[in-house]
């Protein structure tokens, strides 16, 4: 990091959203598709209890993450014993806390783009001899991709601009917790505006672009259908 | 007929039941008619497992699909489904759709059918580059059907595979699935609400109505027996199977000769030496008791009378009895009386030329 001096929490912040984003797809992929496709009367409750982030403020989850994260809770302490090392104010204890607070982002694009693709095409599949997992990765996933996009833009741009739950369960230490949105808040607290100017600007358009992109290529794919 | 399979299903639904059992011939078409909401889609969707909730006992080539330990998947049964819409993958050419089925075709299949001369009976060669979006009605139809038949199934399952189309794409489609049915040795179920394709494309019929099977059996038989429900049907109609002897270039029309020895004059829809299948309409033919020669009716053919049903309101129905074959005549109250018919009485049947169909 000494190569670009006050950049370390910009790259710190890329790697947490890009590991964030990785494990949220792999994760979200298949819960969105057993939403898509549940009958079950449980189905709301799941749909409300992935969505809580969306409403919460970011202090209340990093508080009650910071309480299940803490070796003195069961989890905490499991995750202690297995790897000696706590997951409050370290990087792995962030990207947990990052995969929970954007897990809405990436399953509800997923989740409505599965149910466009509908039953009907993979009753079709089926009857042409595609066993479940063939017809989710040969029908579902590419007619899904537009879906896809929007996940990985929203979970990635989501993790990257978050700031309560980082400072409630991981503080505020260099090249381990400390994220662009804190550096930010501290070089304002310091009176230090270039600096802020420069992450802030930095953020600014890296945001700007990665939604345009989106938007260009879903306009582009719409078009196409 | 020849059985190869049997089923026997039973499905609760609110407000709805099905409770069917029959046997499924190992060739020619098993027409499944019934109206909307009868149950015949669902009755086809449980023969190709896409119901799993479905109870009862399906037996179909010495496999078990369904019994009480085991519900087979979709997968896992040999069929090739043909549903009321394309469902053709939107993602994919024509080309790569119609892989999709060959390539997970279920080894061990007995038939192989000829990809180059299916795609020429369906004439889809000069579509295979092409998107399912950019392709009408009916070309998409003959796409999943191919799809559905390249994959080899050992049964075809077809659920009103026209009734999405028009009328013209219809027409386009219904020879289609003759042709098939007497190119293929594997038995075809063919679900419709429509008596004029059941009529010219099956030969043996289950007819359903709210979830009950109300008739199962050979077609004729179905169509021309006065107790038979298709017999009560507003478009009843029988139909003769023939062989073209004549054709008249000229006028466009053709003479077929069925197997009893009755000539039939009817637009052409073939060529010489080629068996088709007529429909000819109860409410098409009209009696006289002298053959006249005057007339612009091109067919008047003589016959008995075999039974007369009053129906309820101003019409008779007649069957009548030509060299054995069967026919139905629906005339008013007022000609019955006026002529004085009796069963055993001989009668001249006049049927317009251009009023029969067929394939």
């Amino acid at each position: 990091m000494e190569f670009f001096p006050g950049l370390g929490p910009l790259f710190l912040t890329i790697k947490l959203a890009a590991i964030t984003t990785l494990i949220l797809l792999i994760i979200g992929t298949p819960v969105a598709w057993w939403l898509s496709t549940t009958r079950l009367k449980i189905k709301p409750l799941i749909e409300t209890v992935v969505a809580l982030p969306i409403v919460l403020p970011p202090t209340v989850m990093g508080f009650y993450l910071l309480i299940l994260l803490s070796p003195q809770s069961a989890f905490g302490n499991w995750w202690f014993e297995l790897t000696g090392e706590t997951l409050t104010f370290n990087f792995t204890g962030l990207v947990f806390a990052s995969v929970i607070y954007s897990f809405p982002f990436v399953v509800q694009p997923l989740q409505s783009a599965f149910e466009n693709v509908g039953r009907d095409l993979m009753e079709a599949a089926h009857s042409l001899g595609a066993k479940p997992l063939d017809a989710f990765f040969t029908i579902a996933m590419p007619l899904a991709k537009r879906g896809f996009l929007t996940a990985t833009v929203l979970g990635f741009a989501h993790t990257l601009g978050e700031f309560g739950v980082v400072l409630m369960v991981g503080g505020n230490i260099p090249d381990e917790t400390r994220v662009i949105s804190i550096a930010i808040y501290d070089h304002v607290e310091m009176l230090e505006y270039g600096k802020a100017h420069t992450l802030s600007a930095i953020l600014l358009g890296f945001a700007f672009l990665t939604m345009l992109m989106m938007y260009t290529i879903n306009h582009k794919q719409a078009n196409e259908q | 007929m020849s059985i190869a399979g049997h089923c026997s299903i039973k499905l609760e639904r609110k407000e709805f039941s099905i409770e069917a059992d029959f046997n499924i011939p190992d060739h020619g078409v098993l027409g499944i008619f019934g109206h909307s909401g009868s149950g015949k889609t669902t009755l086809l969707r449980c023969l190709a497992g896409l119901e799993k909730k479905a109870q009862g006992h399906i037996e179909f080539n010495k496999q078990n699909w369904l019994n009480a330990s085991q519900n087979l998947s979709c997968q896992a049964r040999n069929i090739g489904y043909i549903f009321q819409e394309d469902r053709l993958f939107p993602h994919l050419s024509v080309q790569k759709n119609i892989e999709y089925g060959s390539k997970r075709c279920i080894s061990g299949n007995t038939i192989s059918l000829d990809r180059k001369k299916l795609f020429e009976l369906l004439n889809i060669n000069h579509l295979l580059n092409r998107k399912p979006q950019q392709l009408s009605g009916g070309e998409k139809q003959r796409v999943a059907l191919a799809r559905a038949l390249l994959k080899n199934p050992q049964i075809m399952l077809l659920d009103e595979p026209l009734a999405s189309l028009d009328q013209k794409h219809k027409q386009e489609i219904l020879p289609f699935l003759s042709c098939l049915h007497k190119e293929l040795n594997i038995p075809m179920l063919y679900v419709s609400h429509s008596l004029e394709e059941v009529s010219l494309l099956c030969d043996h019929i289950i007819v359903i109505e709210q979830g009950r099977i109300q008739f199962d059996g050979g077609l004729h038989e179905a169509l021309v027996s006065p107790e038979s429900p298709l017999a009560k049907a507003d478009d009843a109609a029988a139909v003769l199977d023939g062989i073209i002897t004549k054709q008249e270039k000229e006028f466009q029309l053709s003479t077929i000769q069925t197997a009893n020895g009755n000539n039939i004059i009817a637009p052409s829809m073939a060529e010489i030496g080629q068996s088709v299948r007529v429909r000819i309409q109860a409410s098409n033919i009209s009696l006289c008791k002298t053959a006249i020669s005057d007339s612009s009716i091109l067919n008047i053919i003589e016959g008995t009378i075999s039974a007369i049903v009053d129906e309820s309101g101003s019409h008779v129905l007649l069957q009548i009895n030509s060299k054995n074959d069967l026919l139905l005549a629906r005339i008013t109250q007022k000609s019955h009386q006026h002529l004085e018919l009796a069963i055993g009485q001989t009668i001249y049947m006049q049927i317009k030329a251009v009023s029969i169909h067929g394939t």
